[in-house]
């Protein structure tokens, strides 16, 4: 557990943090584990099971980063933050599989391909659920800001973005509203998703300030907002990419639904640096 | 690393899990092909149900490439009247897959001249 005491940590502590880590999970990803189009998408994702592997491995990158710059021990060593992640991960396959046994969309007639093309999408949100879930219900004692390199903040804002945007992703909702709206609208959002970061972040700072850590004397704040926005819109590319909306649309299309998207991922990865740090 | 029984445990499942699923994916890749979907229709059991006949029906897809709104009409041609059909709609019918349903009829199936079944029209999710 916390890094005070040089003896194994006891059965109680860990189960507790497990307990912690499936709360977490489930916390984040339930809204996904009751959506109908992410169970669709495990059918169809199955298709191309490179594109399936390519989310396992970046899922795990992201735990890696998260766990490294965010996690409960600060000063883990590369090796633990590794196991850290695999355990995550671990947890989000039986946490997913689990609920979605539970909610009866794994069925006996159903081929192992599928229920395979299902789990690993949810067991990949899953998993960033439980590494949130760990970090942020376990005892925050550390006031250090883990987050200090700019390595480290685009990890968390990453992180944040994939759980908020991750509950709208899938839907077919943000095709729909990325092929209605009118360039005005979608400039609109634009400035709207910069004036929301910028707000957050200055709250970020303001309390930052408040706790007396240290900060810079003269902070990049443009450079904050314009990284935190960048790795929003990377975020909401990647899955809108991810879920298929790519495919077969005109790139005017594809940038609506990436800004669409880039909204709520653009509050994630702000209030990612707000709340999860 | 300091790690009690029940963490490495954990530790020990987890990789276990995620050394299968990727391997389970991996596999996938390498003897996938791109077949187009192709359904196939089988006709099951003709059952009475009250006052109608219930045929079951498996829908298979032996393509490389989920199917979306699989229709499957069935057309039973009896020895005398009218040819009745019936259908239904299979939302997904991923790659490699099958799926049951059923049509009903009023007449008997088992007497019938004919009982054809097809998957009629499907769409790329």
């Amino acid at each position: 557990m916390t890094s005070t005491s040089p003896r194994d940590p006891s059965v109680a502590d860990s189960l507790r943090e497990y307990g912690q880590g499936v709360a977490g999970g489930l916390l984040f990803s339930l809204p996904l584990l009751y959506t109908m189009e992410v169970w669709w998408t495990g059918f169809v994702a199955i298709a191309s099971p490179w594109r399936l592997l390519l989310a396992l491995g970046a899922t795990f990158l992201m735990l890696l980063l998260y766990n490294r710059y965010a996690g409960l021990r600060h000063d883990a060593t590369f090796r633990e933050v590794v196991i850290d992640s695999v355990e995550e991960m671990g947890l989000g396959i039986v946490l997913a599989s689990s609920v979605l046994w539970m909610l009866g969309r794994l069925q006996p007639d159903m081929s192992v391909r599928e229920v395979l093309g299902t789990i690993s999408i949810q067991a990949s949100l899953a998993a960033i659920g439980v590494s949130v879930g760990t970090a942020q219900l376990g005892q925050s004692v550390q006031e250090t800001n883990h987050g200090e390199s700019a390595l480290g903040q685009i990890s968390i804002a990453a992180c944040g973005a994939v759980i908020v945007a991750g509950n709208v992703a899938p839907t077919d909702e943000i095709v729909q509203i990325g092929i209605e709206l009118p360039p005005l609208n979608l400039l609109v959002i634009v400035l709207f998703s910069l004036l929301l970061a910028s707000s957050v972040l200055f709250g970020v700072r303001f309390r930052d300030q408040r706790r007396m850590v240290k900060t810079k004397e003269s902070p990049p704040r443009l450079f904050d907002v314009t990284t935190t926005y960048a790795t929003a819109l990377t975020v909401a590319a990647a899955f809108l990419w991810f879920f298929g909306r790519f495919e077969r649309v005109a790139p005017s299309v594809m940038l609506a639904q990436t800004v669409v998207l880039g909204l709520p991922a653009v509050l994630g990865a702000s209030a990612g640096r707000f709340l999860i740090q | 690393v300091k790690k009690n029984v029940l963490e490495w445990v954990v530790f020990g499942v987890s990789a276990l899990l995620i050394a299968s699923l990727v391997g389970v994916l991996v596999m996938e890749l390498v003897t996938s092909r791109r077949e187009p979907p192709r359904v196939i229709v089988r006709l099951g059991k003709a059952v009475r149900v009250a006052d109608h006949y219930r045929v079951s029906i498996l829908a298979r897809n032996e393509g490389d490439q989920t199917v979306e709104g699989v229709v499957v009409e069935a057309t039973m041609t009896p020895s005398v009247g009218q040819p009745e059909t019936a259908h239904f709609e299979i939302d997904f019918l991923p790659r490699r897959s099958e799926r049951e349903g059923w049509v009903t009829f009023t007449g008997d199936p088992g007497r019938a001249k004919e009982l054809k079944v097809r998957a009629i029209g499907y769409e790329r999710p």
